[in-house]
Parts: structure tokens; sequence; C-alpha cells
């Protein structure tokens, strides 16, 4: 069965697997569509068990191919539709820049976060979509990975964005070198791109 | 009503009438410099010198008089600032002159409005893709949301260095869009999105550097900066799960760009919209247009000071 369609994949539940195919784009070039699909399938599995072992909760990967991953599916609420009306969206955002301290620790940079790919079960917010992800060490690409995060919430949660990435910010700092990275935002966010 | 609009962001100067939902004029002159390249000043220059003489082609075109207009709007950013200032001294004084109010408009918001009013779009998305602008945006709790942008230069602009460096003729878009039809290798170039973000710099290193033919240059350039345009917008609309795309922006003349946002909105359900080329360049009905919503919703200008880094989402949409 069907269950989602994202920017790149179709999501397929079949026995509480979850099989995510990247799917062939015809706009593009094949050379670049092929490239794409499997450079990402391959980061992306790879990425959601390092950051499972860095404490960060992940769907579980059983099994891949070229172009789809055989995971675990998270039933939970997708914090894109949930978060606005979340009481409990304190507690949310504290696990979110939780969760992204211990990415960033353990030099994982997830290269998309938005709400789209949050998902909160129970008490728990699980990140997927690691396709766009790597790693470094930069803290100039540890700050774009929290530039994205802020700009995606102040598009979509535009009246509460600011309340949010505040109390994120608060609790990323237990990130030892968060201090390095929210200067380094900071500078980001004034550069000026116009012109 | 009747609101005559005034473009001149860049290098174009135009002058648009619009009464009521119909366009009545939309005229323009652009500057061509010899030499590639955008020079501002000069540019500027430009634009003084040939204000008065675009204003009376379109007087004459709309086949009103000047004193039925009942409205001036003008571009008030992002953009040149000295061709920024020229459009809104010109404004001024216009509406000194005719005794009706003036109001500010936003240039890419513009672009967008003017697409719903040629299409029957009723929420879509819009890739914005010009000369120094490229965004990804959508109407977001009252305001047009920035959903992905470049993070270094336009990619008309990046298409304009490569060509120039090349030796290619300017503009260079068409030509390489021209060229590129020929190509029939692709090489590889870096593949930038960053989120829902872009980057065209290294691309634009990168393909200056590589050894290939021409053709082939220009084939793979356009084939991986439109794919990392319609990769993000389509993200853009997965994200606020809007079913509807616009291209605009004067890359939007680009028919592989076109057929491209065809493709992608085909594979995932959605509508593609595509407008007049002549209102997708910049223009002055679009202006027009434009203010006359604003003006209609009682938006008011008080500071009708030039804004250069005029930021999408900093108007409130009151209109529908
Ligand atoms: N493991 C999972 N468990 C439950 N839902 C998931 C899981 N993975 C993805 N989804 C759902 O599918 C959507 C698209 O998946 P995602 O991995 O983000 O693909 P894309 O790269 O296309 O954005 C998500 O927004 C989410 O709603
Ligand atoms: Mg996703």
């Amino acid at each position: 069965m069907e269950i989602g369609r994202g920017a790149e994949a179709i999501l397929i539940l079949n026995n509480n697997l979850l099989i995510k195919n990247r799917v062939e784009k015809c706009y593009r070039l094949k050379e670049i569509d092929e490239k794409l699909r499997k450079e990402r399938t391959k980061k992306e599995a790879k990425l959601l068990s390092d950051a499972k072992r860095a404490g960060v909760k992940t769907p579980t990967v059983f099994n891949t191919t070229k172009t789809s991953i055989e995971m675990e599916f998270v039933e939970g609420k997708l914090l894109r539709d949930h978060i606005n009306k979340a009481r409990n969206w304190e507690m949310i955002c504290k696990k979110i820049g939780e969760n992204i301290a211990k990415l960033h620790e353990n030099n994982i940079i997830h290269g998309d976060l938005t709400t789209s790919n949050m998902i909160l079960k129970n008490e728990d917010v699980y990140f997927i979509d690691f396709g766009l992800g790597y790693e470094s060490k930069r803290i100039e690409d540890k700050a774009i990975d929290l530039r994205v995060l802020e700009k995606t919430l102040k598009a979509k949660h535009c009246k509460r964005s600011d309340e949010f990435f505040k109390k994120i910010i608060k609790s990323y700092t237990t990130y030892e070198k968060s201090n390095e990275v929210i200067n380094r935002l900071e500078k980001i966010q004034v550069r000026g791109r116009y012109l | 009503m009747i609101c005559l609009g005034i473009e001149s962001t860049a290098h174009t100067f135009g002058i648009g009438i619009v009464q009521n939902k119909t366009v009545i004029a939309n005229e323009k002159k652009s500057y061509q410099p010899e030499k590639g390249g955008l020079h501002p000043r000069k540019t500027a220059e430009h634009h003084a010198e040939v204000c008065g003489e675009v204003l009376e082609k379109a007087i004459n075109k709309s086949g009103i008089r000047i004193e039925e207009i009942d409205l001036i709007a003008f571009s008030q950013g992002p953009g040149l600032p000295p061709c920024l200032k020229i459009g809104a001294v010109f404004a001024r004084t216009l509406a000194k002159k005719l005794g009706k109010p003036l109001i500010g408009v936003n240039h890419c918001v513009a672009h967008l409005e003017i697409g719903k009013l040629f299409t029957n779009a009723k929420d879509p998305v819009l890739l914005y893709a010009s000369g120094a602008n490229t965004q990804v945006i959508a109407l977001e709790s009252g305001k047009y949301r920035v959903f992905g942008e470049t993070i270094d230069v336009g990619v008309g602009n990046m298409l304009d260095t490569f060509g120039r460096n090349k030796g290619l003729s300017f503009p260079a878009g068409p030509e390489i869009e021209r060229l590129a039809k020929k190509g029939e290798k692709y090489v590889e170039l870096p593949y930038t999105v960053k989120g829902m973000d872009l980057a065209f710099g290294g691309i634009l290193t990168q393909a200056e550097r590589v050894k290939e033919k021409m053709e082939n240059v220009c084939h793979s350039l356009q084939e991986t900066v439109f794919a990392m345009l319609i990769e993000v917008s389509e993200r853009a609309m997965s994200h606020t799960q809007k079913k509807e795309l616009i291209l605009g922006g004067g890359v939007a003349a680009n028919k592989r760009l076109n057929d491209m946002c065809k493709i992608m909105c085909e594979e995932r359900g959605a509508k593609f919209y595509t407008v007049p080329k002549q209102y997708c360049v910049d223009n002055a009905a679009m202006i027009a247009w434009t203010g006359l919503k604003m003006h209609k919703s009682g938006v008011k200008t008080p500071d009708t000071r030039i804004i250069r880094n005029y930021r999408t989402d900093m108007v409130k949409i009151t209109w529908k």
C-alpha cells in the first residue's frame, strides 16, 4: 500500500515494513537521475544507521537495493502537520535540538532538516530522510544545517517559528561546540545575498 | 480603475498600464551593454534617458489620456539601487503632477501576481528564475515565503557569466540553449542542492574548466542547473502540499526548462502553468497589476524610498 510520496520517493508499506523507493525522475537526464538516486540511497542508508548509533531515533534499516531502502515503519505523526497544534511543542522542540546536537557531535550533517522529515512517536522525535546528508566536521556545514531548519520553519510555521527555533537552539547547546556553530549561524543570517 | 506601473529594478525600464483586469499597455526599453556584464550606473543613465519616451509610447498604446490614470505603482525593490532610484523619482514626479496616490510594489511578488492573472492557478508555487533572482516562493500564512533560493548568484547571471567568459553573445541564455540542443554528451558537473537552497558558483567554475565541445558543455550545464531548479521546486510543492506550479523570470523563455517543469508536474499529478513571455521577463504590467490589487485591498506606501534588499516575505499579502 502506498502511504506517501515525498519530493523524491514513493513510500510503500508492507506489513510494518516500509519501502522507500527513489523513483525515476523523467525530467532530468538519465545520467544525472541515476547517479543522484543511487548516491542518495546509499548515503541515506548509511546515515540512518550512523545516526542511530549516535543516539538519534531513526527507523531501523533492514535492507537496501540500488535505489530503495527497506526500513522500520515509524507509526507516528509527521511534525509538519502536527507541531502547530501540539500542546507539548516545548518537549518536541527540545527533542529536535538534542537530536541535532547528537548528529553534529558525530559530524553528521542531515542536509534537509524540515518538519516533513521528523516524526513524533509517543515521546520521541524520529529523524528520517537523510538523502541530502553527509559527514563533515566543519562548523560552517553545521551552521548551514541549522539555517536550513530555521528557514523552513519560517516558511511553513511562520507564526510560531521564532519560538520553535529558540527552543530548539536552547537544547542544541548540549553539543559541546554549539557556541561556535551558533556564532557562525548568526553570521550567515546577516550575510546579504542580494546583488 | 486604471493603474500605471513603473519597472526599473535592473536592465529593463518599463511602463505598463492596467485597467481593471486588462493590460492596456506594456512598454519597455532594455539596456544592452556593448560588452557583457551589468553596469548599474550606466544602466541607470539609460533609464533616465528613455523614461519619457517609454511613457509616451505606453500612453499612446493604451488609448487613454494620462489624466485618466487613478494610481501610480513602482517597483520598490529588490534591485540595483541606481536603477531603482530612477524609477522611484519618476514615479513620485508623475504622482505629484497628476495628484494621484503612489504605491510601492515588491518586484518578486509582482512576478507571482501577474502569473496568477494570466493562468488559472489559484495557489501556486512559483519558480522564479531570472538574471539576478532565483527563488521558489509560495503563499503561507499571509505572506509569500521563500522556500528555496540561490545562496550565491542568480541562475541567469551565472549563464551570462559563463557565456561572457566563453565569448558567446550577450545575453547568453538563448545562445546556450541553441548550442545545448546540439549537445550529445553529458559531462559531469557538480550538483549543488542544499536542503531547499541552490548554489551555482562551483558549477560555473567547473563548466568553464572542462575541455569538451562547447555544445556538450552547454548541454551539460543546462541539464544540471535546470534539474536543480526543478528539484527544489518539487521539494517546495511536496512540503507545502501545493499542486500548481508557475514558471516566471527571464530564464522561463527556455524551452527545455519549460518541458522539465511540465514533466515534473505530470509525474506528481500537479498542474503546470506557463505565462506569456512578455510577462515572464521583467515588465511593468506586473507592477501596475500588483499595485492595483494592493491599492484595492487598502495598502498604502507612506515611505516611498527604495528597498534594495526587499525580501519577498516582507510583504503582507492582504489581497486574494
Ligand atoms: N520510516 C518511516 N515511517 C513512517 N513514515 C515515513 C517513514 N519514512 C518516510 N515516511 C513518510 O513518507 C514521507 C516521505 O519520506 P521521505 O523519506 O522524507 O522521502 P522524500 O525524500 O521523498 O522526502 C515522509 O514525510 C513521511 O511522512
Ligand atoms: Mg522528506
